[in-house]
C-alpha cells in the first residue's frame, strides 16, 4: 500500500528542515481565515488531539474562543516524552514551519498575543529546527513565539506539567481545577495543543474540511503520524490514513523480520493484544476502542515472539514509576510497588502474592491522582497481565519463560 | 454545602496519607495499602453525613472537600487555614 502524505508531503525525510521560502512555494501562506469560520471548519474535520488523550480539537479551540478571562496564550505541546514515539520530533525537525503555521493559526483564532514553544530539550534536531524557523518568520511573527525548552521527563509533556514549567519553572502537574481553557499560563486562558495536531489544522486553513475528510476510512477521518517499533524491516515514523490496519501499516514498513506474538497501541499508557487479535484492526480511534485499544500518541510496538513479555511490561512499569512526579501517594507508592513486583516476577524471583498484587494494584491506583499518569500506567500492565497471562503464570510458578522456550524450540 | 448530591472528592497533590479521615469517618472511608484513603464512588448516604464532615474538618492537609461547585470557597478557605497551622509548626 502507498502512504498517505500530508503532513510529510514535500521534501525527502533526511534530517534537514524545510525552510520557510521552501514550504511557502510548495503549499502557499498561511491564509486569513475569519475566526468563526476556523472554528466551524475545525469541528467539521473531526480532528481528535494527537497528544495522546484524543480530545476533539475544535471543541477545545471553541471553549477558549468563547470564554472572557483575558487574552488567551497558545501553548505547542512538542514534548514527545513517550520513549518509543517519534513521529512529534521528525515533524518539527522536518516541517516546522507546518507547525508554527499551526500555532500562529491558533493564536489569530482564539484572539491570542503569545505562543509558547515547547520542546523536549533532548530533541536536539526538532529544537534547531524550531529555532531557526522561528528566525525565518516575519517580524511582527516572531515576536510573539517564543521556544521554551522542557526537561526531560514522561510527565513534563502532560497539559497542566505545560502550564505549570511554562509559568515557574516546574514540570509536574497540577490539581485541575481551574481548567486552563480559563486559567493557564499567566493565569489566561490557555490553549496547550499538541504539534500535530497544529499542523494538521495548518493544513485544514488552507484546503478546508472536506479535503481533510477525503483521507480516512472510519468514522474518524484523516491522515495521522504514527511511530512502528519492532521487527520490521524500516522502523520509524509513517503517516497513514486513519483506518489503516496494522497489517498493512507492517507491510508499508517493509514487512516482518521476524515471527511477532503482540503488540502495545497508543504508548506507554496504551494496550497491548495478542498479534492476531489486532491485525486486522484498523487503526482509528473508534474502531481501536472497539477492540479494547487506543490511539494514544499513535505508537505500534510489535514484540516479536522470542522477546519477554513480562519483561518488556516490567520495564515499561519501572519507567513510568521513575516518571511519577512523586506527588499523589497512589502513583508514588503504587507504582513503584508495581515496578518492583513485576519486576521480580520477570527475574523469576516472584514472592507469593506479587501476580494477584500486581493485579489489585493496577485497579487501585487508577483514578487516583491529580493527572492520568497512574491510569496509562495501571492500564499498560493490566493489558499485559491478560495477553501474557501464561508467561507471568509460568514465570511466577515455573521460574521459566515461555518466550525463551520459543527460541529454544527454534519455532521464531 | 448545597449540592442535593454531596459526593466527596480529593486532593491528591495535598494528601499526605495521615489518615485522619479514615478515623473520622469509618464507615465510608478505608485506607488503601499505602495509607491512602478510597473514598466512596457515589453520594454520601444521609446517615453518614456527620462522618463526612467530620473528615473534612478534620483533615490536617485540607485535601479532603465536597465535589460540588458551591463549596469550592470553602477549600480556598480551608488553604488559608492551613497556612496558619504551618506556621505554628
Amino acid at each position: 500500500m502507498q502512504s498517505t502524505e500530508r503532513l510529510l508531503a514535500g521534501p525527502a525525510l533526511d534530517g534537514r528542515a524545510e525552510s520557510l521560502a521552501e514550504h511557502t512555494r510548495r503549499i502557499g501562506d498561511l491564509p486569513d481565515v475569519p475566526a468563526g469560520q476556523m472554528l466551524t471548519a475545525l469541528e467539521a474535520t473531526g480532528l481528535l488531539g494527537r497528544g495522546g488523550a484524543g480530545f476533539p480539537v475544535g471543541k477545545k479551540w471553541r471553549a477558549i474562543a468563547e470564554q472572557s478571562g483575558g487574552t488567551p496564550v497558545v501553548v505547542a505541546n512538542g514534548a514527545e516524552g513517550e520513549p518509543e514515539s517519534a513521529k512529534d520530533r521528525v515533524l518539527m525537525a522536518h516541517r516546522p514551519h507546518l507547525v508554527i503555521d499551526g500555532a500562529i493559526l491558533a493564536a489569530r483564532t482564539l484572539g491570542a498575543d503569545r505562543v509558547e514553544l515547547y520542546l523536549g530539550r533532548e530533541h536536539t534536531t526538532a529544537v534547531a529546527a524550531m529555532k531557526r524557523a522561528v528566525e525565518q518568520r516575519p517580524k511582527r511573527e516572531r515576536s510573539m513565539l517564543h521556544v521554551v525548552e522542557a526537561p526531560i521527563g514522561y510527565v513534563a509533556g502532560e497539559s497542566t506539567a505545560v502550564v505549570h514549567y511554562v509559568n515557574s519553572k516546574d514540570a509536574r502537574p497540577v490539581t485541575t481545577p481551574p481548567r486552563m481553557s480559563e486559567r493557564g499560563v499567566r493565569n489566561r486562558p490557555t490553549l496547550v495543543q499538541n504539534v500535530e495536531s497544529l499542523a494538521h489544522a495548518a493544513l485544514v486553513a488552507r484546503f478546508g474540511p472536506d479535503w481533510f475528510r477525503e483521507a480516512g476510512r472510519g468514522r474518524n477521518r484523516g491522515t495521522a503520524l504514527v511511530t512502528i517499533a519492532g521487527p520490521v524491516q524500516h522502523e520509524g515514523v509513517a503517516e497513514i490514513e486513519l483506518g489503516t490496519t496494522l497489517a498493512e501499516l507492517v507491510e508499508l514498513a517493509g514487512g516482518l523480520t521476524s515471527t511477532p506474538q503482540a503488540v502495545l497501541v497508543g504508548g506507554y499508557f496504551g494496550t497491548w493484544a495478542p498479534v492476531e487479535a489486532a491485525w486486522n484492526v484498523p487503526l482509528e480511534p473508534e474502531s481501536l476502542k472497539a477492540a479494547g485499544l487506543t490511539f494514544g500518541c499513535g505508537l505500534v510496538r510489535i514484540l516479536e515472539a522470542r522477546a519477554c513479555g513480562v519483561d518488556y511490561a516490567a520495564r515499561i512499569m519501572d519507567f513510568l514509576a521513575a516518571g511519577s512526579a512523586l506527588q499523589c501517594g497512589p502513583c508514588k507508592f503504587g507504582l513503584a510497588d508495581l515496578a518492583a513486583a513485576s519486576g521480580r516476577v520477570a527475574a523469576f524471583g516472584a514472592k507469593r502474592d506479587d501476580l494477584h498484587d500486581i493485579d489489585r494494584w493496577t485497579g487501585l491506583v487508577t483514578g487516583r491522582g491529580a493527572c492520568r499518569h497512574p491510569d496509562g500506567a495501571a492500564q499498560q500492565m493490566s493489558s499485559a497481565l491478560a495477553v501474557f497471562a501464561d508467561d507471568f503464570a509460568s514465570h511466577a510458578q515455573h521460574r521459566r519463560c515461555l518466550a525463551a522456550a520459543v527460541v529454544a524450540g527454534g519455532r521464531q | 454545602m448545597s449540592s442535593a448530591e454531596p459526593k466527596l472528592k480529593i486532593d491528591w497533590v495535598a494528601c499526605n496519607g495521615y489518615g485522619v479521615c479514615e478515623a473520622a469517618a469509618p464507615d465510608l472511608i478505608v485506607l488503601d495499602d499505602w495509607g491512602y484513603p478510597i473514598l466512596p464512588d457515589g453520594v454520601v448516604p444521609r446517615e453518614l453525613m456527620g462522618q463526612a464532615r467530620k473528615a473534612i474538618n478534620d483533615c490536617p492537609m485540607v485535601a479532603l472537600a465536597w465535589e460540588s461547585k458551591a463549596t469550592e470557597t470553602g477549600g480556598r478557605l480551608g488553604r488559608l487555614r492551613l497556612g496558619r497551622r504551618r506556621g505554628r509548626e
